[in-house]
This record gives structure tokens, sequence and C-alpha cells, in this order.
């Protein structure tokens, strides 16, 4: 059975590295990265707005408002999160850390007679880790016998990008409706070598790779309406449906308890068990007082999934606020706030290898210069958040655990 | 599935309010509009005149490599003179403007953004005099002078300074920019033969070009004359004129109306109907 076999080398997985919390990408959030530059800047709050490139994810159908006749804009972002775990492996605490240089979003719009065409491409999560670790003393262990020497390296990296084309048309004077419809793409990496060595002279060693690519399409469709001068109201509604998964594992592995020293086994798995994804509800509104201030409210609503081989999620409503102001014509700021709740279940203290379990909480800044052609903006957005994880496999022992994870964007845009 | 969030109804309520708020709604939407399109919609600059001459040459060399070019050098001298009487009492003191003849026999003229006008052989031998020449050239010329395709296409010189420079270094916008220069030079012939330019530029060209004759001491009735000609020579000589441009009978009676309003419906107008066939004597 293809579903047991990846609860089989994921539980291995863990139960080898003897630590929980190994994840591809962050997939405990949805809102791993803000995206686009002027929606970065505003926290994300920009389902009501997504009048130019950043709407093309957020909103299609706000771009039929784009001014200008040919759009582009480019976002370059610097990401960096840090996961702290108290007390796992005799005291010890836990730290991971990943980094991550990438283009964040590309897209561009222009006229295509009575239509708005875009074409986008985005990265909504990413992550890139590379930990070469050890530690020393008397580590408990559940092979029979403290450790006194456990080195782990790891590197994972792995990869979500969407890219695709947009349409959007205007109604009427106060509705237009716009659809995008992604590519989805997702490709990572994991490799493990893993050694413990035991204060009896046993040692068991571990060396995995693990291979994944996922494959599917995203559309979103969007509304766009003006209920009153100065007001903009915006709902979309996006789904990830992945039409192919391919998971390869290759894992070698001498046990402590093996009968000779130079027992060892290798195993091979390969799995096509497809992801299940919720559905994504964005609503969104915007107020425009003046052409120096605008402001912004958003509320995401992702629905619960069901999915015995990747784990359950339940329904997470995150929330943001923006705003931007002109000093003058060529100055802008903008500001917001945003949640990034944990799509995970409270942790139940009678069980063990439970995902963790962290909400999120975050702010963001950018300022943009403009000239004729261009603007660029410098902007960066910070989130921290605490709660429980689980990272020991098979203990029904919670770790306090934190996140903070930042990100600095350098984008532009450009009218031509 | 426990600790599921159930969507707040605030959210319900929100979406609901999308349906019945029709009637309040505005249809102006300048409110939209940021302060930043101060920066971005600054005044025209010599570059951006140097991209509209640059534009309007590439459209020209399609038109002449549609069409080709007329290698009578009297008649191409002769437009030249009629066009520059005009150019002198244009607003358009900057551009250069060039004139000449396709060989093609098309009823039909064209205007290309910096200055380039094209009058086709077949829309010659349909003229009977001078002011209707000058009528159709006045035409076009306001086309350019009112910057038509420019306005449309958004032609305007990219940046040189040094925030430009790193936002196209981020964004690719040299590339894009080469890329959008092309699509618009297709758009521009797009315009010229099939969709035509928008209907009130077109009753702008039609009413500038009266009263630019008027100026220029040309009869402004020429072009009704011109229109009122060509108006019952269908068939494949006037295929694309036909479909760019509104119907004659309209313009006839706006060009008819404008004179009036100007006061130019009479006056001392000239029509140089004899300087004019001796010039196309060789062509005819």
């Amino acid at each position: 059975m293809p579903q047991t076999f990846v609860k089989a080398i994921l539980l291995l997985f863990t139960l080898i590295a003897c630590m929980r919390g190994y994840s591809i990408a962050d997939e405990f959030h949805y809102n791993n990265f803000l995206i686009g530059d002027r929606a970065s800047g505003m926290g994300g709050a920009y389902t009501g707005v997504s009048d130019d490139p950043s709407g093309l994810y957020y909103n299609p159908a706000g771009i039929a408002y784009t001014t200008g006749r040919n759009l582009s804009a480019s976002v370059n972002a610097f990401y960096s999160l840090t996961k702290k775990y108290d007390n796992v492996i005799g005291g010890h605490g836990w730290e991971r850390n990943a980094t991550s240089l990438l283009p964040n979003f590309f897209g561009i719009v222009q006229p295509l007679g009575d239509f708005k065409f875009g074409f986008s491409y985005a990265v909504p999560d990413s992550i890139k880790e590379d930990q070469d670790q050890a530690f020393t003393g008397s580590l408990p262990t559940s092979l029979g016998s403290p450790a006194d020497l456990y080195i782990i390296n790891f590197n994972n990296e792995d990869n979500t990008y969407l890219i695709g084309p947009s349409l959007a048309y205007e109604l009427n004077d106060k509705m237009s409706a716009g659809m995008t419809l992604y590519l989805y793409h997702r490709s990572g990496q994991t490799t493990l070598n893993q050694f413990i060595h035991l204060q009896d002279g046993r040692f068991e060693w571990t060396n995995q790779y693990i291979e994944r690519v996922e494959r599917g399409f995203k559309p979103i469709v969007g509304l766009m309406y003006t209920p009153v001068e100065k007001l903009s109201l915006g709902v979309s509604l996006a789904k990830t449906f992945v039409y192919s998964s391919s998971l390869n594992s290759q894992k070698t592995f001498k046990d402590a308890n093996a009968p000779t020293v130079n027992d060892y086994t290798r195993e091979v798995i390969d799995d096509s068990s497809k992801r299940k994804f919720p559905y994504e509800f964005r609503m969104g509104a915007a107020y425009f007082p003046s052409s120096s201030l605008l402001l912004t409210i958003d509320g995401i609503y992702y629905t619960s999934v069901h999915d015995s081989v990747f784990g359950n999620r339940v329904s997470v409503l995150n929330g943001a606020v923006g705003a931007e102001y002109y000093f003058n014509r060529n100055w802008a700021v903008r500001g917001g706030l945003f949640t990034d709740l944990a799509n995970t279940p409270e942790q139940n203290p009678t069980r063990s290898d439970q995902p963790e379990k962290i909400d999120l909480y975050g702010g963001s800044l950018g300022v943009s210069h403009f000239t004729r052609n261009t603007s660029v903006t410098l902007g960066g957005s910070a989130s921290y958040g605490t709660g429980k994880a689980q990272i020991v496999s098979g203990s029904t022992t919670t770790q306090d655990a934190e996140i903070f994870g930042w990100t600095i964007f350098l984008s532009s845009s450009y009218s031509y | 599935m426990t600790n599921q969030r159930a969507m707040p109804a605030y959210l319900c309520v929100l979406l609901l309010s999308l349906l019945p708020l029709n009637a309040l709604a505005g249809d102006d939407r300048a409110w939209r509009e940021r302060a930043s399109a101060g920066a971005t919609e600054a005044e025209t600059v010599n570059e951006d005149i140097n991209e509209e001459v640059n534009f309007g040459r590439e459209v020209a060399a399609r038109l002449i490599g549609r069409y080709g070019l007329s290698s009578d050098d009297q008649l191409t001298r002769y437009i030249n003179l009629v066009g520059q009487s005009l150019v002198r009492n244009g607003n358009r003191p900057e551009l250069k403007y060039h004139f000449a003849v396709l060989n093609t026999s098309d009823i039909n003229a064209y205007a290309s953004p910096g200055g380039y006008i094209f009058v086709t052989k077949g829309a010659l031998e349909k003229m009977q005099d001078e002011s209707e020449l000058a009528g159709v050239i006045a035409h076009e010329m306001t086309h350019v002078n009112e910057k038509h395709v420019v306005r449309e296409l958004g032609i305007r010189a990219t940046e040189g300074s040094a925030v430009s420079g790193l936002a196209r270094l981020i964004g690719g916008g040299t590339e894009t920019a080469r890329i959008a220069f092309s699509q618009a030079v297709e758009k521009a012939l797009d315009m010229l033969f099939k969709t035509g330019y928008k209907r009130e530029d077109e009753v702008q060209a039609d009413k500038g070009a009266v009263t630019l004759c008027a100026v220029a001491g040309y009869d402004p009735g020429g072009l009704v004359r011109y229109f009122q000609r060509i108006n019952t020579a269908k068939g494949k000589a006037t295929e694309v004129l036909d479909k760019t441009h509104p119907a004659y009978d309209a313009r006839i009676a706006l060009l008819k109306e404008t004179m009036t309003k100007e006061g130019i419906e009479s006056g001392a107008y000239k029509s140089f109907k004899e300087r004019f066939s001796a010039a196309l004597k060789q062509t005819k």
C-alpha cells in the first residue's frame, strides 16, 4: 500500500533521527512568504487592491484596474527562519536554521483587447537547511545505553513554484472578474547522515536520501467590486490540485543491535501518494481616502484537510491589515500586520509524534521610490511565535518551541 | 476533525455585502490613482520625443516594406512642399515631418508617430485639387500632432537614471522594454490596417484637418469633396479605409458643422487645381 510506505518512511526517518520536526518547507503554516512588493509591505493585505502584477497572485480580478499600459514587477527576497526546541536531548536544546535567497515573484500585466492579460511566477514556500551538529555528554536514547556522541549532518531543500497566465475583465463599472491558472511544481531533496555512538561501545549509523516531486495546478478565481466610491472589495478562491507525485528514498542503516558489526540494511522506497490541499478563500477590503493614503484588511480562510498520508490539517483563518502612505509622488512607505497560524491540531498530552503547533504573528515595512517608469522598493517582514512540539519520536514529551522568521526583499516594478 | 475554526460571521457579512450595493457605486475611479502617478506621468521630455520618432520610423519602415515608395522624385517633392506648408501652421515644431507617396492603388493615407506621413497613389488619383490633398495630409498630421498612437500605446522613453537602471537590473526591464517596443509596433500596424484609431481620435483628426487647412490658406472644403468622392468608390481599393474609419456620411456632416462653427466654410481659400494637375500629370 503506497500510503503505508509513506507512513513507514516518515516514521523510520524520525525514529532513526530520534527527532521529529523535519518538514518539507514549512507545511504547518500557509503564509510562509508574503508575495509581491507592495503587497508584502502591507502584510499581504492586498485582495481588495490587487491592481498591479502582485494582484495576479492575490486576486486576479484586480489587474483589470492596472493604470500603466504595461507593467512588470520583480521581487527578490532573502529569507531566514530559526526554530528552537527546549530540552530535546539530555537537556540540550535543538535549533534549526534555514535561509533562502530567491526570486520571490515576477509578474507582467498588459492589455489584450478588452481584457488584461498577465503572467506571473511566485515562490510561496521555500526552505534551505544545511546543518552540522554534534552532541556530547551522556545522552539518553532508546537503544539500551546512553550515547556519548551524536552527530547529525542534515541538508534539506524544498521549493514550491507557481507559474502561469491570468486574465481579467471589467464586467461593468463596479465589478471585474479574473482568473489565474498556475502550474504548481514542488521539488525537494533531503540528505541525512547520522551517527550515534553509545557508551557501551555500540554505534548506529544512518545514511538517507529522499527526493520528492509534486506537480499540479492551482486555479485562482477572483472578483473585485466597488460598492461605493473609494472602497474596493475583493474575493478570491484558490485550491491546489496535485496530479503527479513521487517520493523516492534510499536508506542505508547500521543498527546498533545488529548481530555483527558488518550487518547493515538498505531500503529503497518509491511512492506516488498525492498530497491534499485546502480551499483558500481570501476576502479583502481597501479604502482609498486620498491619493496619498490606502488602508487595507484581509481575511484568508483555509478549509480543513483530511489526509491520512501526509497528515490532517485543521482549518485556519489568517488576517492581515496594511497601510500605504505617499509622502510625495516619489516616495511612499507601507506597513502591515499579519498572522500565520498553524494548521495543526492542538497537542494532546497523551499522544506521541504529533506535529508542532506554533502560531505566528508578524509585521512588515517597505519603502518605495518612484520615477517615471520605475519604482524600487526595499522592505522586510518578521514573524514570531511560540508553541508546542514533539520532536523526539515515540515520546509523549512535548517541548516548548519558538519560531522567528524574517525576510528582506528588494523589488522593482517597471512600466513601459 | 477537532480544532476546526468556523468561518466567522463577519466574513459572511462581508461576502454578502458584495451583492446588493450596485446603485451606490460611482463611475469615476480617479480615486484609485496613487500619488506616484504624478511621477510616472511626468511631462514629456526630449527623450520621449526621440522615442516617438524612433517608434514612428519603425512603423514607417513597415509601411514602406508593405507597399513600397513611389520612385517619382518630383511627385515626392511636391507632396513634401504641400506638407511643409501645413507644418508651418502646426503645433509640433519639435518634429521634422516627412511626406511620401506609397506605391499602391489602395485609396488611403497613413500617419506614423514622429512625423511620417504617407499618401497612396490610389488616393492621389481620386483627388482633383491641392486643397483635397492638403485636407488628407492635414488629417494625418493631426493624428501625429495630437499623439493619438503615442497615447494609445503609451510610447515614451525609458529612463537613464540610476534608480531606473537598478529597477531594470532587478526586473529584467531592458529586455521587456525591447519586447514591448516590438509589440507596440505590431499594435500600431494593427491600428493602421485593422482596428483603426479610436472614434474620438478620428473626429479630432477631421476637425483638426479643416482648421489646419484654413489656417494654411487651403480650401477646407477640399476634404469634404474628397470624402464625397471616395464615398462612392467602394471596392478593394477602399477595403482598408472603410474598415478603419467611421462612415463618410457622418464624417462629412461633422466637417461641415465644424467649418460652420469655426467660420471657415467660405473665404479666400485656395484649391490650386491647376498646380495639382500639373504635379500629377506624370503619374496619371
